[in-house]
């Protein structure tokens, strides 16, 4: 098992009010897993996430990824997990605006340790495989919406992590552009990644192979698709 | 690796923000500027003091004059203890150590000087043959006194620049006779052009201490002795020796002031060191101010920032990196400071040395020493790291989610 979640949950303590953003989840998702996360607005798509990319921790529960319980390390460790273990794309695409698409990939494999050498090498790597070798040099602003989702996912692919977490990755795209971003992530599965998105496109949904619906912090239904 | 990248994205900050940067290190640079413009001011002005000491014979002289006393009513008389100096209190000094280089007698008296129709009012100093090579001031033509000057007690007399010019202009004077208080005295000699402390010593008429004595004074009293020491080192023991020579010679009560040019020098440079260490100190505190102001513009960053300290966080920076990230950044700014500080400090003790030079036309330095330098570095550093601590903790501080929630 890639996943295991065992009765997570998320409370948020806002003065005297709880809001329960998760309520004792338990998931499990195996190696090579296409999996899709739906839900209304606010039934807790992101904290799931956020959790399951090690940005936030859970009130309660256990979290294993790869079998190693997740939920008891602490922040350097944590910071090793984010950085090589888990690939996270964020649907506002969080570049950083002053650096080139090329230093943007390089982040996680500066962060890793990686030699000068060996990071350039795997970040053109990896920017070639999103179709984008011949916008090494520019910066976000110089990019459409849709490569820097690009830039973003060869970043969450630089370090060649286990699991690819996409929050609303064609949120902010409009529909070709999103489907563009799709065939991408359902190339990268084919090639034998882990990948769970979250959408409120019922037709990206279907692409996915298992579709998870989460509703007020509860999985609501969890079905394999044809 | 993350340290070089720490220190490529602090480097990349000031630059973004020139002018905030700018702003945020004028106070730094003010500091460190000021501390650096008054060491090396305090630094010139030792310097000066040596160097003009050192025309002076350097300070390895002992003075030793009669001991003056203060009346109820301020003023200043001889102690009525006091013997009067001879040329044998001379020799017997002159034999109370064997570090001594030489004893020069201090004798002046007004001096009226007549030649033709010009006439020139200073003072005649009498003096021995080595006076020439104590205060290392040579003969320009002629000659230096001689033994036999003072052995047959001529009427001779070197002359300085500015007599030579008042009396003879361009004329020759070699040979010449000119009447000194009325009497016949030929110039021998004229000595080179000199300056020490801004003060000309070309109104200079040096006799032979003996002539001065009979022919100017018409005692055979001197005003008073300075005494050479060899090397520096000996002046506290020469001038114990010379007071226990003199002692012994007019008895115990007998009372001399004896001041070596070693503790006026001593004295100077401690005026000097507490110069600096006030007004270092002084300005020292606008260091302080400068470290707040760079903890104030970090704590601005880290607000501006807080969305690409979770971007970092996100993809694997572990706290400790982005803590370094930031002090990395307060010492480069506090580093960039301090080095405009000193170049700005550097500017300022030239130009004020410059301008003291310029009005009174003495030759003052301005001196900035490399370890001055290096710890003015060091201190701005240190600095960068005190107050980038805290600014820096609090962005390393931060839960990963709320920071990229921000905008
Ligand atoms: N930091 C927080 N403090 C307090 N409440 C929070 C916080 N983050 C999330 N919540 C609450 O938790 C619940 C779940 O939020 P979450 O962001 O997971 O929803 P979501 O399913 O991603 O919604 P959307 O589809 O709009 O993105 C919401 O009610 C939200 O208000
Ligand atoms: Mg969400």
């Amino acid at each position: 098992m890639l996943i295991e979640l065992n009765g997570i949950s998320k409370v948020y303590v806002r003065g005297t009010e709880e809001v329960h953003a998760l309520r004792s989840v338990d998931l499990a998702i195996d190696d090579n897993e296409y999996v899709s996360l739906m839900g209304p607005s606010g039934s807790g798509k992101s904290t799931l996430m956020n959790i399951l990319g090690c940005l936030d921790s859970p009130t309660e529960g256990t979290y294993r990824l790869n079998g190693t319980d997740v939920s008891r390390m602490n922040a350097n460790e944590l910071a090793e997990v984010r950085n090589s273990r888990v690939g996270f794309i964020f649907q506002t695409f969080n570049l950083l605006p002053r650096a080139s698409a090329l230093q943007n990939v390089e982040l996680p494999l500066i962060y890793n340790g990686q030699r000068r050498k060996v990071r350039r090498a795997r970040a053109i790597q990896a920017l070639e495989r999103v179709g984008l070798a011949d916008r090494m040099t520019h910066r976000p602003a110089e990019l459409s919406g849709g490569q820097c989702q690009r830039v973003a996912i060869a970043r969450a692919l630089a370090n060649g992590p286990s699991l690819l977490l996409a929050d609303e990755p064609t949120g902010n795209l409009d529909s070709s552009t999103g489907e563009e971003i799709m065939l991408l992530f359902d190339a990268l599965h084919e090639e034998g990644n882990t990948v769970l998105l979250v959408t409120h496109d019922p037709v990206i949904a279907l692409q996915a192979e298992r579709l998870i619906r989460i509703h007020d912090g509860r999985i609501a239904s969890d079905e394999q698709l044809a | 690796m993350i340290f070089l990248e720490a220190i490529r994205i602090a480097l990349g900050q000031i630059w973004v923000n020139k002018l905030r940067t700018a702003l945020t290190l004028l106070g730094m640079m003010i500091g460190v500027g000021a501390v650096v413009g008054i060491v090396s001011i305090g630094e010139g002005m030792r310097q000066f003091v040596i160097d003009e000491f050192g025309k002076l014979g350097g300070a390895q002289f002992v003075m030793i004059t009669p001991q003056y006393m203060q009346l109820k009513d301020g003023r200043w008389v001889p102690n009525p203890r006091y013997k009067p100096l001879t040329m044998d209190d001379l020799a017997v000094v002159e034999q109370s150590s064997d570090r001594l280089a030489a004893v020069l007698p201090s004798m002046n008296s007004g001096a009226n000087l007549r030649y033709r129709k010009a006439s020139y009012q200073t003072s005649a100093a009498g003096t021995l043959p080595e006076f020439s090579e104590v205060y290392n001031w040579e003969v320009a033509e002629g000659r230096f006194l001689i033994n036999a000057d003072l052995e047959k007690l001529r009427r001779v007399c070197v002359i300085g620049q500015e007599v030579r010019e008042e009396l003879f202009g361009l004329a020759p004077f070699l040979g010449r006779e000119v009447k000194l208080n009325g009497q016949r005295f030929t110039v021998v000699g004229l000595m080179e052009d000199r300056q020490t402390f801004g003060e000309n010593w070309g109104d200079q008429v040096l006799v032979p201490v003996t002539t001065a004595q009979r022919r100017l004074a018409g005692n055979k009293y001197i005003q008073a002795m300075v005494a050479h020491a060899k090397e520096q080192e000996d002046v506290p023991d020469i001038t114990e020796a010379i007071e226990k020579a003199l002692k012994k010679r007019h008895g115990p009560e007998a009372s001399y002031q004896i001041v070596s040019g070693r503790s006026i020098l001593e004295q100077v440079e401690q005026t000097i060191l507490l110069l600096k260490l006030v007004v270092g100190g002084i300005a020292g505190i606008s260091l302080l101010v400068g470290g707040i102001g760079i903890m104030n513009i970090l704590l601005v960053s880290v607000a501006e920032r807080t969305r690409e300290i979770g971007i970092r966080k996100a993809l694997g920076a572990k706290p400790v990196t982005l803590l370094w990230q930031f002090v990395i950044e307060a010492m480069a700014l506090s580093l960039t400071g301090g080095a405009l500080g000193v170049a700005a400090g550097y500017g300022l003790g030239e130009g004020i040395a410059r301008v003291i030079s310029h009005y009174s036309e003495l030759n003052f330095p301005s001196i900035v020493s490399p370890e001055a330098t290096l710890f003015v570095l060091a201190l701005s550093i240190a600095i960068g790291l005190f107050f980038g601590i805290y600014p820096a903790a609090r962005a390393s501080r931060l839960d990963p989610v709320d920071a990229l929630r921000s905008e």
